[in-house]
């Protein structure tokens, strides 16, 4: 199981900023293992979903041009102290991994 | 002693509804992938993704550096001021598929996003947003100085 998802939210007045760190290999299906010399199998995330509240704030689809460990930076509006932020991911393999974080 | 089972159109139903919550909530909004992510050059890709009659705007803000020192990190900020923005999507013009992320934003969101991506190469990015119905764009040239990652 890969690394949890990790979150940093700041929130200025009513507008908070999500940071995200998704650990992930992101891999292009173009890369050879240095090693095997063999073709590194396509994996990459391909859905993310944020939620406030558990109301979908954005709906992200990724191909494999994102980075590895893909960083996402969002705002949400209105945001208050003790609003819930979460953020679900799957990848092309039907793997997924979610986390959520409170805004202070 | 067994258990009453349920009455089966009830059963049913609870099958049903355990099946769509296993589902929640990444199927919820059932959102179909953009046919702009199969083709291999930026203009099928945009005719793919129905935007090929998309406006330059300086209404979106696109930032992304000059330079970039490791292609399989390049750091972009996409913003749009354009009233009722409902998509925003980031191209990479030379990757092997250039369409690199579809951003739906809904009520909650600022019309703002920030991602790290790989190039292929030194290329234009172009930043895509649909607002009120309608597709605007914008582009701007990264040079990557360390060879291609192949992304």
């Amino acid at each position: 199981m890969a690394d949890p998802i990790r979150m940093r939210i700041a929130r200025d007045g009513d507008v908070a900023t999500v940071k995200v760190l998704m650990p992930h290999p992101m891999e292009t299906g173009l890369r050879k293992d240095p090693i095997t010399e063999q073709i590194v199998p396509m994996h990459f995330i391909q859905r993310v979903v944020a939620t406030l509240n558990g109301t979908p704030v954005l709906d992200a689809n990724w191909s494999r041009s994102v980075s590895k460990n893909p960083f996402l930076e969002f705002r949400v509006r209105p945001a208050r102290a003790g609003d819930v932020v979460a953020i679900a991911w799957e990848d092309n393999r039907g793997e997924s991994a979610r986390a959520e974080a409170v805004i202070k | 002693m067994t258990p009453t089972p349920l009455p089966r159109p009830l059963r049913r139903r609870v099958v049903a509804w355990l099946a769509a919550a296993c589902l929640l909530p990444l199927r919820a909004l059932g959102f179909e992938r953009n046919p702009g992510f199969v083709p291999t050059s930026i203009d099928a890709a945009l005719a793919a993704a129905g935007m090929d009659g998309a406006i330059e705007s300086e209404a979106i803000v696109l930032k992304a550096p000059d330079v970039a020192e490791n292609s399989a990190i390049v750091h972009v900020e996409i913003t749009s001021t354009l009233p009722d923005t409902e998509f925003i999507y980031l191209f990479a013009e030379k990757n092997p598929q250039p369409m690199v992320a579809e951003f739906r934003r809904l009520p909650g969101m600022d019309p703002f996003v920030a991602v790290r991506i790989k190039m292929a190469e030194s290329a234009h990015l172009r930043a895509v947003v649909r607002a009120g119905g309608r597709f605007y764009y914008r582009r701007q040239e990264t040079r990557v100085t360390l060879g291609g990652c192949a992304g």
